[in-house]
């Protein structure tokens, strides 16, 4: 290309390679020591998650701002589009998840990308983490012999009030993002790219609330959700709490996935907003403004579940906190939550639907999520709480090169 | 779906047509340009600056390494203008650019795998002309843009005309079910009657009448019912759905009601059809770009207004409606096949989807004209034929991209 001009150049590389110059612009301009006045970059940073790796992104990611959470199930005929939609599924997450220009169908055909983030695709935080239900393991593909040992369809808990057509399914994806557009994007793209092989069952999308005004953020109740959370970046307790591994009755192909709980919780909020705080701070165990247990000051501070000799805890056999507290289980029921809050609207009765889409990463269903579940039959809270739909899935193992997809274990 | 601009611009491809018809298109050899002067338009628009304009079309670019390749296209011609990108061997386009107005510059993106490449200028008014041949050399490992043979408003016109004369028959059907529809009414034959409408509506569906060709006159026959009101009793509903509506209202219908309600509904339809009839190929026509939309569009309205219900009066005949529209579908198709053979890769996906659709909703196909209701059918089964839909749509839709009518230089 003889002649080109600089300005053709950059024209000719509008691509993730260019969106990647633009995102690192920004750190370097404050490296540089050219201070806050200096020109403000126009683009936004941009986070990029790696799509490959020995576990799927999404699970140990910090949560992002925005997400949604949409289960399928599978209209492929036979075996082999179902692989076929999995190797699809795989190179849409792929291209999203890094993003860049999306391929050019030329005058062939529609355009490959719906273009409401542009020309060109930024990665933007995007996390896409499939995961599959147990339906998936009945006689329609053959993979009966392959399911996860504990992958079972979601009982109903106690307090629980499930819809079926508000659970399970036989694939689960959890979409992730810094804003909602590219969250919408992710979803429409797959959804198109798979159209004869996975219908839509239901749908949540949720949002992350920033740190009110500081911790973990608060779910809709007003409380700080997520605070006793195990440390992601401890590599050892990750792989006791989070990841499967083969053997004892797993099948070899789970090795690195997560069983991956969702609970579609809707809070009574108009109930809630007539309560007294102090009743509240008792249904939880902790201090709404703080966060802290009512046995410290600081909502980091370890919860004393003691009653000091007095023969009355402070913090209450029914509360909360005390409920799932992993204290009176050493043998590890402790999990990792990944919630996002909800607010879709409002109900046939004008009262607001609002709620919490709960998450957890489990390695062993029973020992970790059921059990707490359990725990929590007949706590104080659930007056004010509504489980309603969800669902136990699989999240697959990650994709671990260029050749591999999502779910390949599974048909080998 | 918001086609009004896109009715316009039809009306206009309309319009070409009669032009391309009668004027007996001359394109000059462009003469070798000996452009010293640089081109240029507005440098800040990404790309290599590229002349379009009679006297330096395609100056300014030329040629270079495999890959991306991103040209601001800077129409000097002082008038509207169009461009594309040709494959100088094959005569494949690789981009249209359209309505480039007077002096308007606009980036463009291609990725060019090795091979002689060459601009085409058609400048309203004008004779199209060609820019010299360049040469883009080297390899590219990335995904290049695929190149495909353009189709011209002339290359339609056989299809067009084709698909006009089958409708014409189709029309004549349509009035033969409609006279035994009246005579049944006429008679009193409730049972009959009902089947009469089935088989009149479905020769009226696959006339693909899905995108107002018939204007006016197509929404008396075949308006839909207006979401929470009575179609019985809505005045401002007439055609199929009205007298679906009184068919099968509660109850077998009085003798009377039938002569005196429901008969001067379907004849007051029929003389709508004769009037289609009258006016066919003058005041109703398909125009070029039509035949290419309708295959997707067809069906587009079958997934929004079948598919969902909105169209069911109480005959619960949705699933012999979508077979018909499936119909229909097909014939359009039939007459662009020769055009989309050479240039429709997806074309055996495409009709292996259609198929597979078709036959998902035969399955519900009881007897002659017996369909199982929509309402009776399960979430999977449900959602079968939704994937089984959207998928077909979304090879359908390609055929509307591929067909939509480009000028050509020869």
């Amino acid at each position: 290309m003889s002649g080109v001009s600089r300005r053709g150049l950059i024209g000719g590389l509008g691509t993730a390679a260019a969106t990647a110059a633009v995102a690192a612009a920004a750190p370097a301009l404050l490296r540089n020591g050219e201070g806050a006045s200096a020109a403000t970059p126009t683009a936004p940073t941009d986070t990029a998650y790696s799509f490959e790796g020995a576990h799927q992104a999404g699970i140990l990611t910090p949560v992002q701002r925005c997400a949604s959470y949409v289960a399928f199930d599978v209209t492929a005929a036979d075996r082999a589009e179902l692989v076929a939609m999995f190797r699809t599924l795989t190179e849409q997450s792929r291209f999203l998840m890094t993003g860049g220009t999306p391929p050019d169908h030329g005058l062939t055909a529609t355009t490959a990308d719906d273009g409401i983030l542009g020309p060109s695709v930024p990665a933007d935080g995007l996390t896409v983490t499939t995961s599959v239900g147990a339906s998936l393991f009945d006689g329609r593909f053959g993979l009966g012999a392959r399911r996860p040992q504990r992958l079972v369809r979601m009982p109903a808990f106690d307090d629980d009030a499930l819809d079926r057509a508000w659970c399970d399914g036989d694939v689960l994806l959890q979409i992730g993002a810094d804003n909602n557009d590219t969250v919408a994007h992710a979803l429409r793209q797959i959804m198109r790219a798979t159209r004869g092989a996975l219908q839509p069952r239901w749908r949540m999308d949720g949002f992350q609330s920033p740190p009110r005004p500081s911790g973990t953020p608060r779910n809709l109740l007003g409380y700080k959700d997520g605070t006793a959370n195990p440390s992601t970046s401890d590599e050892d307790l990750m792989d006791q709490l989070v990841w499967t591994h083969a053997g004892g009755g797993e099948p070899a192909w789970v090795e690195g996935g997560s069983y991956h709980v969702v609970r579609l919780i809707r809070m009574l909020v108009e109930f809630w907003d007539r309560v007294s705080v102090r009743e509240q701070n008792n249904i939880f165990g902790r201090d709404k403004a703080t966060g802290a247990p009512l046995t410290g000051s600081h909502e980091k501070d370890t919860p004393d579940y003691g009653d000091d000799g007095t023969g009355t805890p402070l913090i209450f056999g029914d509360a909360h906190i005390r409920r799932a507290s992993n204290s009176g289980n050493p043998g590890g029921s402790r999990m990792l939550r990944r919630s996002f809050n909800y607010d879709r609207g409002v109900d046939a009765n004008g009262n607001l639907d609002m709620g919490l889409i709960f998450t957890a990463f489990n390695q062993d269903l029973e020992r970790q999520f059921a059990t707490v579940q359990r725990r929590l039959a007949g706590e104080s809270l659930v007056d004010y709480i509504l489980p309603y739909g969800g669902g136990y899935f699989f999240a697959l193992p990650g994709v671990s090169g260029s050749g591999d997809w999502l779910g390949r274990g599974m048909f080998a | 779906m918001g086609r009004a601009g896109a009715q316009a611009g039809r009306l206009g491809t309309a319009l070409a047509l009669v032009a391309a018809l009668g004027l007996a298109l001359r394109l000059s050899v462009p003469t070798p340009h000996a452009v010293a002067d640089a081109p240029h338009g507005d440098t800040s628009i990404p790309g290599t600056p590229v002349q379009v304009s009679q006297e330096a079309c395609g100056s300014g670019w030329s040629g270079g390494a495999a890959g991306p390749v991103t040209l601001a296209l800077w129409n000097a011609s002082g008038r509207n203008a169009e461009a594309a990108l040709e494959n100088a061997s094959t005569h494949e386009y690789l981009l249209y650019a359209e309505n480039l107005g007077a002096d308007v510059t606009r980036s463009v993106t291609v990725t060019l795998g090795p091979g002689s490449y060459r601009l085409l200028c058609f400048v309203d008014d004008e004779t199209g002309v060609a820019g010299p041949a360049q040469q883009v050399t080297g390899s590219y490992a990335g995904a290049l843009t695929p190149a495909v043979l353009p189709v011209s408003t002339t290359d339609l016109i056989e299809p067009l005309l084709a698909y006009q004369r089958w409708i014409s028959g189709r029309l004549t059907i349509l009035q033969n079910k409609l006279a035994r529809f009246e005579k049944r009414l006429h008679r009193g034959d409730w049972e009959r009657a009902k089947r009469s409408w089935l088989a009149t509506h479905r020769a009226w569906i696959v006339l693909g009448a899905a995108y107002d060709t018939f204007g006016d006159v197509g929404d008396a026959i075949d308006g839909r019912p207006t979401a929470g009101v009575d179609p019985a009793t809505d005045r401002s509903l007439t055609g199929f759905h009205k007298i679906e509506a009184l068919l099968w209202a509660q109850g077998r219908p009085t003798r009377h009601r039938m002569r005196a309600v429901i008969l001067p509904a379907v004849r007051t339809m029929a003389a709508s059809v004769t009037r289609i009839q009258q006016g066919w190929g003058t005041t109703f026509q398909v125009a070029p770009i039509d035949m290419g939309l309708r295959t997707h569009e067809i069906l587009e309205d079958g997934l929004r207004w079948d598919l969902t219900g909105r169209t069911d009066a109480g005959s619960h005949t949705t699933l012999a409606a979508l077979d018909a529209e499936v119909t229909g579908t097909r014939a359009v198709l039939s007459f662009l096949r020769p055009l989309l053979q050479p240039r429709d890769r997806d074309l055996a996906a495409t009709d292996a989807w259609l198929h597979r659709f078709k036959a998902d909703v035969d399955r519900y196909h009881r007897a002659k004209h017996v369909w199982a209701p929509l309402q009776d059918l399960g979430t999977g089964q449900l959602e079968r034929l939704h994937a089984d839909l959207d998928q077909t749509l979304e090879y359908l839709s390609e055929i509307a991209v591929l067909t939509d009518p480009e000028k050509v230089y020869q």
